[in-house]
């Protein structure tokens, strides 16, 4: 009778641990669901990102590996150029299309932050080959995406690594601003900075 | 019980004789194979080729092995305990070199060290060189009959030792095994590689058939001056399993004994060299595949011409002739005779069939490049 | 005679074979299953996610299956080569369940591992899915015969002795197959093995998980782990329980020196948490007992009494002293004499034949014993106390607790929340538990038989090979040798891969895959 119920035994196990797994895929599902996501772009919103960054940011702590954060934005480019804003939404479009091919699915994380602007998570990368895929980045960009008008799209993005401004970080969090948006505030800083250049 | 007790013996005889020739058959290319590997393989790559040509296949065919022993064990009780207990150190020999080939295979390629793939190459090598000399001297020592008898409450002592188990007839069988094997790997890399390692297999396969049926027919020439034994007293193939109550003679040339009273049973050594033959003819004439079914063939007969030189005798003992071992008298009982019959019979079939079904699914060359492109999933 | 020293000898070493063979047996039983249930998941939802877990999983399943099939090579010679009486006395009974195992179950379980490793490229989803449920199959069915075997060894049903052949023959093989012994031991060890596999699976997931690595990865292994660990050590526990039931009824002395029951007490027996077995003055010192325990789990009722030690060696005295007349006349029967009346009665006794057997570890001259190799026969008739009460006790303690860190991590894989570090670190450091559980319950399995090989039927000292102490020296010496650098070998690799994690499967979705391009 025993081995009777080990048949139903294993059974019962076997459906318990597809079961138990196949809940966390719901939970994940639903949970992914009321994340905020940028309804043109399909890219994380505003109000999600900065959590995410944060746990990455922890992570990069605990593992004692690099992090770094680029900063792209295209408002200097839409101002120059005087685009409508149906003609900035296509521009956008496609150049976030780009920006895909150019990421880890899974690994980074890619979030719309304001109108034209965007923050890329790049976890593991350091200082100098955060500046070898922005500068990968602006050159993909510019080759492939057009606007209407068929002008080629330059991107002004600002790049900074963790590691590298802790200090500089540990100043503002004294001051009261958290981790993520004291390197946020810095790359937007460099972002500003490759612009008047 | 449909069938009576000298039957299942019978069969049962056959059984173990199939197990063995499945063992050797598809176990024997594994272990040629695996001698072959230092000598075919040149480079790291070449010689991961050689490892996955029998990678996906090797474990399912060493079972027949185990079953082998298994079913030695389950039938044949006694032979199980006097084979296992008096072969001690060639056991332990064969079985150390063993230890080696499943840790070889599955570990060998996962650190990219060369020191750390060469010194698994080794132990591939003698992981296969071993047990495919080990099995072939065990069985010539099995022709000579080893020094063993049974005390009154039948406990089974053996007065032999490790080296004389090393006599020039046994060894000479081990050259066969060793050989038989090899020749039988080379045909199977025939099949599965292209370009150097083929051409080198197939140089392998005419050196090796040569030597195993001339090594064969010296071991035909031997037997005539050999010692071989024979049942004296009336045989009761119906009667309990009694090894002792038995009156056994022996003397020079008994060996033919069987072949004189069934003439019909030349058939079985020449069938070796018609097949070893039509193997070297085959593989010359690039029909490896062919060549293959041939090979099988030589070395199912070059066993069988030793089984049926012997029967009924299982282990003939040198020093207490009566206390042999034979078909008569040393099987388990009917009850267990039968019922693993029957187990035998459902479950054998089934099992050649999904086997054939996964060499039809590993069908194909490998490859140079195959290895390549899945660099970190194969062995 | 044989010398003791050989027997010992014979016994180390299949003590040591047999405990390492364990140590990797346990974990191809249940990650076999694991890597079923996960590859399921992936053909039940398509997602890749689970197809990585079953070859990352794979990958550590196939390192250690390498050293299971090995150890398990030696155990299959060493039957014949160092207990070659055992293996005529009983193998028209014993090996046949050994070789239905290579029929049914290692043929399937070998040939398609292969298959399962290697075939991903050249066979459809569901075809995939098949083998390796064959192979998970495979493994436990060949647990199934194995345990046929062992159970019959601890209640030798469906065998009678036959004096023309010497042996034990079988008279029916439903009885062997249904052996209460076979089918509790093999519940219990294949839930066993389940609970290693989710224990090995769980603390390697929450180690990646408390260094942020492979987050999706990590959390969906340790929620399949969980849920099945949990569902397994329940059944390890409760099929524990009716291990200690069964050997009530079938294996009396093994369970009274577990617990250390010296004299029969007042039913419901009280059970006897710790203390100081002391086997020559048959009592425990310091004991710490609860009341009416044993007798209520170990029988089940408030009014059967456990039987003690005491009254264990009583019925063995009578047992021997038939066993000595059975054993005469089992002289005579071999000499010729085929009275009527010497059969008939050697029938009526012969189911006592083996404690007659148990003199000749003290005289050849079974029928001429003297009192004092009487007495001294009985005094061992049962197993050494000690060893038993703690082992066993080791056993159920890591039972135990596993069961609260499969509970606890069930409950933390349903609620998502921020992960609990000192949870996860609890996942981790209960890895090693099931391997001690499963050690110690063998030994208790097995130490607690002694001293038999068969129950009341062959001693184990006579079941020993005649070898000199120098083969088996040799023997020992290599096993020992070879098996400890293998060990090495092993978890080097097993520990490089686990650090690695799913990066190792080259997906360019993991961890260490810093850049795809550049």
């Amino acid at each position: 009778m025993w081995y009777f119920a080990w048949i139903l035994g294993v059974l019962l196990a076997c459906s318990l641990g597809i079961i138990n797994v196949l809940r966390l895929e719901a939970q994940e599902a639903l949970e992914k669901e009321n994340v905020a996501v940028d309804p043109l772009t399909q890219l994380l919103a505003r109000e999600s990102v900065l959590e995410r960054l944060q746990e990455k940011v922890d992570n990069s702590k605990r593992n004692e590996l690099p992090f770094s954060l680029l900063y792209l934005s295209l408002t200097d480019f839409k101002n120059k150029h005087h685009l409508a804003e149906y003609e900035m939404d296509t521009t956008l479009f496609k150049v976030v299309e780009s920006l895909k091919l150019d990421i880890r699915t899974g690994l980074d994380i890619a979030a719309r932050v304001g109108e034209d602007d965007f923050v890329l998570a790049l976890p593991g990368i350091s200082l100098d080959r955060a500046e070898i895929i922005t500068e990968r980045i602006k050159r993909n960009i510019y080759v492939n995406v057009t606007t209407p008008k068929k002008d080629p799209v330059e991107i002004a993005i600002g790049f900074v690594e963790y590691t590298d401004h802790t200090d500089v970080i540990a100043e503002e969090v004294d001051m009261g601003m958290g981790e993520v948006e004291a390197l946020l505030s810095i790359a937007i800083g460099k972002c500003l900075e490759s612009t008047l250049a | 019980m449909i069938f009576d007790y000298e039957t299942l013996r019978i069969i049962w005889w056959a059984f173990l004789g199939v197990l063995i020739i499945g063992f050797a058959i598809l176990g024997g290319y594994d272990l040629g194979v695996g001698v072959l590997l230092p000598f075919l393989g040149k480079n790291d790559e070449e010689r991961r080729v050689i490892i996955n040509s029998i990678g996906s296949t090797w474990e399912g065919n060493q079972v027949w092995f185990v079953m082998a022993g298994g079913a030695l064990f389950a039938a044949w009780p006694t032979v199980y305990a006097v084979s296992f207990s008096s072969f001690y150190f060639a056991l332990l020999l064969a079985l150390f070199a063993m230890f080696l080939r499943p840790l070889g295979f599955d570990y060998r390629s996962k650190l990219a060290v060369p020191a750390w793939r060469e010194n698994w190459d080794r132990a591939l090598f003698v992981g296969a060189f071993v047990p495919a000399l080990v099995l072939g001297i065990a069985f010539g020592n099995l022709l000579k009959g080893i020094p063993f008898h049974f005390e009154d409450n039948m406990r089974i002592v053996y007065f032999g030792s490790f080296m004389g188990l090393l006599n020039p007839f046994a060894l000479l069988a081990g050259l066969i095994s060793l050989s038989m094997f090899i020749m039988h790997g080379a045909v199977y890399l025939q099949i599965k590689t292209i370009g150097n390692i083929n051409e080198r297999a197939k140089k392998c396969v005419i050196i090796f058939t040569i030597a195993t049926l001339v090594l064969f027919g010296l071991a035909g020439v031997w037997i005539i001056t050999l010692d071989g034994y024979h049942i004296s007293s009336e045989i009761f193939p119906n009667a309990a399993s009694n090894p002792i109550a038995k009156f056994v003679k022996r003397e020079p040339g008994l060996w033919l004994d069987n072949y004189g009273h069934l003439p019909g049973l030349w058939a079985v050594p020449a069938s070796a060299f018609i097949g070893g033959g039509l193997t070297l003819l085959l593989s010359r004439f690039d029909k490896p595949g062919s060549a293959f079914i041939f090979s099988c063939i030589t070395i199912a007969s070059i066993i069988l011409t030793a089984a049926c030189s012997m029967f009924p005798f299982l282990i003939p003992s040198s020093i207490s002739f009566n206390s042999s071992l034979t078909v008569w008298d040393s099987s388990s009982s009917i009850k267990t005779l039968n019922v693993m019959f029957w187990v035998t019979v459902i479950f054998l079939p089934l099992i050649m069939i999904y086997t054939s079904w996964v060499f039809r699914v590993f069908r194909g060359k490998v490859t140079v490049e195959h290895i390549r492109k899945n660099n970190h999933t194969l062995y | 005679m044989i010398s003791d020293a050989v027997v010992e000898l014979s016994r180390w070493q299949f003590a040591v074979t047999s405990l390492y063979h364990f140590l990797f047996v346990p974990l191809t039983i249940g990650l076999s299953v694991l890597l079923a249930i996960m590859e399921s998941t992936y053909v039940l939802t398509g997602r890749e996610i689970y197809k990585d877990m079953t070859l990352f999983w794979g990958k550590l399943f196939g390192i250690n299956f390498a050293l299971g099939v090995t150890t398990g090579l030696t155990m299959e010679f060493q039957f014949g080569m160092n207990w070659s009486y055992f293996s005529h006395y009983v193998g028209d009974v014993f090996g046949a369940p050994l070789a239905i195992e290579g029929l049914m179950a290692f043929f399937m379980e070998s040939t398609f591992v292969g298959l399962f490793f290697f075939g991903w490229d050249k066979l459809t989803k569901g075809q995939h899915l098949t083998i390796t449920w064959l192979v998970a199959l495979g493994s436990n069915l060949s647990a199934l015969w194995i345990l046929v075997a062992n159970g019959w060894m601890q209640n030798p049903v469906g065998a009678e002795f036959n004096y023309e052949t010497m042996r034990m023959e079988v008279t029916s093989f439903a009885a062997l197959i249904f052996n209460p012994a076979a089918q509790v031991k093999f519940v219990h060890t294949v839930a066993a093995g389940y609970t290693t596999a989710s224990a090995f699976v769980l603390g390697i997931s929450a180690y990646y998980m408390l260094k942020g690595r492979d987050a999706a990865f990590s959390q969906r292994s340790y929620t399949i782990a969980a849920g099945f660990g949990l569902a397994s050590v329940l059944a390890v526990i409760v099929l524990g329980d009716e291990s200690g039931y069964t050997d009530g009824e079938v294996q009396k002395a093994k369970l009274a020196a577990i617990e250390a029951e010296w004299h029969t007490e007042e039913a419901p027996a009280a059970f006897t948490v710790i203390g100081l077995p002391d086997q020559e003055a048959m009592k425990t010192h310091y004991a710490v007992k609860i009341p009416w325990v044993l007798g209520l789990i170990g029988t089940r009722s408030i009014d059967t009494p456990v039987i003690g030690l005491t009254e264990i060696l009583a019925n063995n005295r009578v047992h021997i002293h038939n066993g000595i007349k059975a054993y005469g006349l089992l002289q005579q029967l071999r000499e010729g004499n085929r009275e009527e009346t010497v059969i008939t009665e050697f029938e009526s006794l012969k189911k006592d034949l083996g404690y007659g057997l148990l003199l000749k570890r003290y005289t050849e001259n079974v029928v001429d014993a003297t009192d004092e190799q009487i007495e001294l026969a009985i005094k061992n008739s049962i197993p050494q106390v000690a060893p038993l009460f703690w082992t066993f006790r080791v056993m159920v303690v890591s039972g135990f607790i596993m069961l609260i860190v499969f509970v606890i991590a069930v409950v933390a894989s349903s609620i998502r929340k921020s992960r609990n570090d000192w949870i996860l670190k609890l996942s981790l450091y209960t890895m090693p538990l099931p391997w001690i559980a499963c050690e110690t319950g063998w030994f208790v399995a097995e130490f607690g038989r002694q001293p038999w090989s068969i129950a009341e039927v062959l001693p184990t000292f006579l079941s020993a090979s005649s070898l000199s102490e120098w083969d088996i020296i040799l023997s020992l010496s290599g096993y020992v040798f070879f098996y400890t650098i293998f060990l090495v070998i092993e978890m080097f690799l097993m520990l490089k891969y686990i650090k690695l994690g799913p990066s190792s499967l080259h997906r360019r979705r993991y961890h260490f895959e810093m850049d795809q391009r550049g």
